[in-house]
């Protein structure tokens, strides 16, 4: 078992003997190629399993279509090419053993039922297939694209008899389905009436006094190179100087902000590491993505210890860890997940603590509460919902529906009475949690990519955006105008965060870099 | 889990939580933005990304020359 994510062409010509037949990934000297059946044997017989590696994994995508028997072979039409974990499946489904980069690489894939309610899942084939369709030109579906390398193509699932049959039986589902969505749409509705009574006046009307911001020069004060693939989240140690960061490659650094020095470096038994975070006590760091779970390290400075010999692992889902964030001590952390949950765990024990259900999509960012304003915080998910949560309970307080798509990023506002959302819409939006109302938007014509991660400055007048056209928008919070636009960024930013003392602010991006703005 | 379960059961679980939040208590936005506004006022005065800091107290200022003494 090792965790690597790798596309595997099911059908098609073996690299080996060039012949049209069904593929098994193998894993060769670091290189992922697809053998046909023979290959293997011979390959087996003449280099030995050690040399193929994995090659006792391959048999699991033949459970994961869903053919019952393993051995069955795939035709031409079935998946071209399917994202693969090398694991065995936890359960009798199969599906425990995928995991995806977020957005789902295959839109087909989807469908079958790994997440998205939107795709049409577990019922007729023919809704399914049209689906795989429609998709092709959601964000999702585009997002998906760009993750995969671009000489392979994506085409739609075809299904397999058993799940047409399905779709006979679920005709009347759609009688009392049809009856709960009309329910649904009038209770929103009716939500919509109570939260316009109280929408006397605009965020920007009131703050019509206020002095504007004058002009901002800010720019580029360090580069942290050293990372070899797309960064993908980082986070601040509160000690305003030391920073963690995960990227695709499977590496977690913490880096010095000040003299740029790497003070440690861990490599991950899986890529995409999605979610990073440093402790409070400044001497650990979680770290999870497409291995379901979220482990933590404890920093050490003795050059002889391994520190990856220390790991721990606390949190399990059943999909990608997308978010993580410690509670106000070591002892606790908060992690969100493909699966549609976030969960609260016990470091030490590994126990489960408490889980939030609620999203109907991926969660795909999460915040903590800032300490004096109580127990809750705030998640975003692929179900365009922004949801504020009690963790004591478990219960959803709040939930906001108003982002044309999926919210990527969520952060209190420093005096935890609002939140902002960065979404893939282009737009961020600020909810103000007493008077439960989208309060105000910040978007422009002329900004067309998704916002991939939002934070405040420390009083609360700026919202610092980054998003997937490489820039940084700097938002005047209370006026709803664009302060500044910052370049530097070669590819898209992928996560942005504002020092604990409000000095400076770090992006992390596709282009492989961190920078530190002030 | 949202990926294991049905159209129907995450309807459910949507509707039971919109019967929940029509319930909540709510405050008017002219209340709720002032205050917004006067917590921002109150803080600006220490939000160095806001008011900029003098090069020589800025951590993240231009690494320059050593100076031996």
């Amino acid at each position: 078992m090792c965790d690597q994510t790798f596309l595997a062409v099911v059908f098609g010509p073996c690299d080996k003997c060039s012949k049209e037949k069904p593929l098994r990934a193998v894993y060769i000297k670091s290189e992922q190629l697809s053998y046909c059946s023979l290959c293997v044997e011979m390959g087996l017989q003449t280099s030995g399993p050690n040399k193929f590696g994995h090659l006792a994994e391959t048999a699991f995508w033949h459970a994961f279509l869903g053919r019952g028997s393993p051995g069955a072979a795939p035709r031409a039409g079935d998946a071209q090419q399917l994202a693969l974990t090398c694991c065995r499946p936890a359960g009798a489904g199969g599906q425990a053993g995928l995991s995806l980069p977020p957005g789902g690489a295959v839109p087909g894939l989807r469908a079958l039922g790994s997440a998205g309610p939107q795709q049409g899942r577990g019922g007729a084939g023919s809704r399914v297939a049209e689906a795989a369709g429609a998709s092709a030109a959601s964000p999702r579906a585009r997002r998906a694209k760009e993750l995969l390398p671009p000489s392979l193509s994506l085409s739609p699932v075809s299904l397999p008899a058993s799940l047409a049959k399905m779709a006979t039986e679920g005709l009347h589902e759609n009688e009392t389905l049809a009856s709960l969505k009309t329910e649904a749409e009038s209770l929103k509705g009716k939500l919509e009436e109570e939260r316009a009574k109280l929408h006397d006046v605009e965020l920007h009307q009131v703050a019509e006094r206020v002095e504007a911001l004058g002009q901002f020069v800010m720019k580029t004060r360090r580069t942290l190179k050293g990372h070899g693939n797309k960064v993908l989240c980082m986070d601040w140690c509160k000690d305003k100087r030391r920073i963690v960061s995960s990227s695709q490659d499977g590496k977690v650094i913490v880096w010095d902000s000040f003299t740029t020095n790497k003070e440690h470096a861990v490599t991950m038994p899986c890529t995409w590491v999605m979610a990073c975070a440093y402790a409070p006590s400044g001497c650990a760091i979680a770290c999870g993505g497409l291995d379901n779970k979220c482990s933590v390290y404890p920093l050490t400075f003795d050059k002889n210890e391994n520190m990856a010999a220390k790991k721990k692992s606390v949190a399990m889902h059943t999909n990608y860890l997308s978010a993580c964030s410690f509670t106000n001590s070591d002892m606790q952390i908060l992690t969100a997940s493909g699966d549609g949950t976030c969960a609260l765990w016990d470091v030490e024990s590994g126990q489960l603590l408490q889980s939030f259900h609620g999203h109907g999509a991926d969660v795909l960012c999460l915040d903590l509460a800032p300490s004096e304003t109580g127990n809750t915080f705030v998640s975003g998910g692929c179900d365009k919902k922004a949801m504020v949560w009690d963790m004591r309970s478990g219960q959803c307080i709040q939930s906001f529906e108003t982002h044309d798509s999926d919210i990527n990023s969520v952060r209190y506002y420093p005096s935890g009475d609002a939140f902002a959302s960065g979404s893939d819409d282009a737009t961020c939006r600020l909810y103000d949690l007493r008077a439960d109302r989208e309060v105000a938007i910040y978007s422009k014509e002329s900004i067309i990519f998704g916002a991939s991660s939002v934070d405040f400055s420390l009083s609360g007048r700026l919202l610092f955006a980054g998003y997937n056209d490489y820039t940084i928008n700097v938002w005047d919070v209370l006026k709803g105008s664009r302060v500044s636009i910052l370049f530097g960024h070669e590819n898209r930013v992928s996560t942005l965060r504002v020092s604990p003392d409000g000095t400076a602010f770090c992006s992390g991006s596709w282009d492989h870099t961190l920078r530190i703005w002030a | 889990m949202a990926q294991d379960m049905t159209e129907k059961e995450l309807l459910k679980m949507e509707l039971d939580q919109l019967k929940k939040e029509v319930k909540n208590e709510r405050q008017m936005v002219s209340k709720t933005g002032k205050e917004i506004k006067e917590y921002v006022e109150s803080m600006a005065g220490e939000d160095p990304l806001l008011k900029g800091v003098p090069e020589d107290k800025n951590p993240f200022k231009e690494k320059g020359g050593c100076t031996i003494s």
